[in-house]
């Protein structure tokens, strides 16, 4: 039975992997803008599953909420609002290759960083934390930092709005 | 059974698909689209850490805590960037990013 599950799970993980990493690949490559954008929304929800997987339920609800909801409709409207009709500044930049060689060869370190640390974690089970415990824990030794994220919060909408506010002089 | 390694080397992949996106796009906001999931690979590191991690509750809690920090930078990151990209193109009629070389010497 538990060899069951664990087979189950095992292969819902690489479902949710192999997802996760073409929707990025997508993201990363694709010539399609709204195309990119649904990838990207294609791997948050991925995310989000693992999220579940790892026992985490509320980050996962707060992963949907923000990324699913409200990041991928800002950025919807970004694109409409900036007109990308002509699709020929989809195309990469003359970097690429460099940027290719870059980042292989930071997966090539970070892989072997993880693979040559991984001896000192053993497997053990998931720690599972409830939803009151981490509330509580927030709004008790974080009160003073989580307030001062929401203040960092309003702040930047200020300052967005501000920004993109059409000014007296140059529009009227 | 899946341990923290599958998530560390998922995460891992991850984010250096973020970087190259993030350096190959010619597109203001597809570099933006990229940074999020980098964003996300950072947070999935984090949240598995967490889980797996052999300490007391308040440390699975510390890093979801983290993580709820990440998120919150993260969207103010957002609007900035997007605030920002949409004056760009109003000045510019281009968000182009070989066209932003105002400050090249």
């Amino acid at each position: 039975m538990i060899e069951n599950s664990n087979l189950i799970s095992m292969m819902l993980f690489y479902l949710l992997a192999i997802t996760i990493i073409a929707s990025a690949i997508g993201v990363a490559i694709s010539k399609n803008v709204m195309l990119a954008c649904l990838s990207l929304l294609a791997a948050l929800l991925g995310v989000a599953g693992l999220f579940i997987f790892l026992a985490a339920e509320f980050m996962a609800l707060v992963q949907i909420l923000i990324y699913g909801g409200t990041v991928v409709t800002v950025i919807v409207f970004a694109i409409i609002l900036t007109n990308l009709n002509d699709f020929s500044n989809l195309k990469s930049t003359k970097q690429a290759p460099f940027a290719i060689l870059a980042c292989a060869g930071a997966l090539a370190c970070l892989i072997i960083g993880i693979l040559g640390s991984s001896t000192s974690w053993p497997k053990l089970e998931l720690n599972y934390i409830s939803i009151t415990y981490l509330g509580r824990y927030l709004f008790t030794d974080w009160a003073i930092p989580f307030e001062l994220a929401s203040l960092v919060l309003l702040i930047a909408l200020i300052g967005a709005v501000l920004m993109v506010k059409p000014s007296n002089e140059d529009d009227k | 059974m899946t341990g923290l390694v599958h998530y560390q080397i998922l995460s891992a992949i991850l984010f250096c698909i973020g970087l190259y996106g993030a350096l190959s796009r010619k597109s203001a906001i597809l570099i933006l689209l990229s940074i999020e999931i980098m964003f996300n690979a950072v947070n999935l590191n984090l949240i598995s850490l967490a889980a797996f991690s052999q300490f007391s509750q308040e440390q699975v809690a510390l890093g979801q805590s983290i993580v709820v920090f990440v998120i919150t930078i993260a969207a103010a990151e957002l609007a900035l960037g997007v605030a920002i990209i949409l004056r760009i193109y109003k000045n510019k009629s281009s968000i182009d990013t070989d066209n932003l070389n105002l400050l090249k010497w």
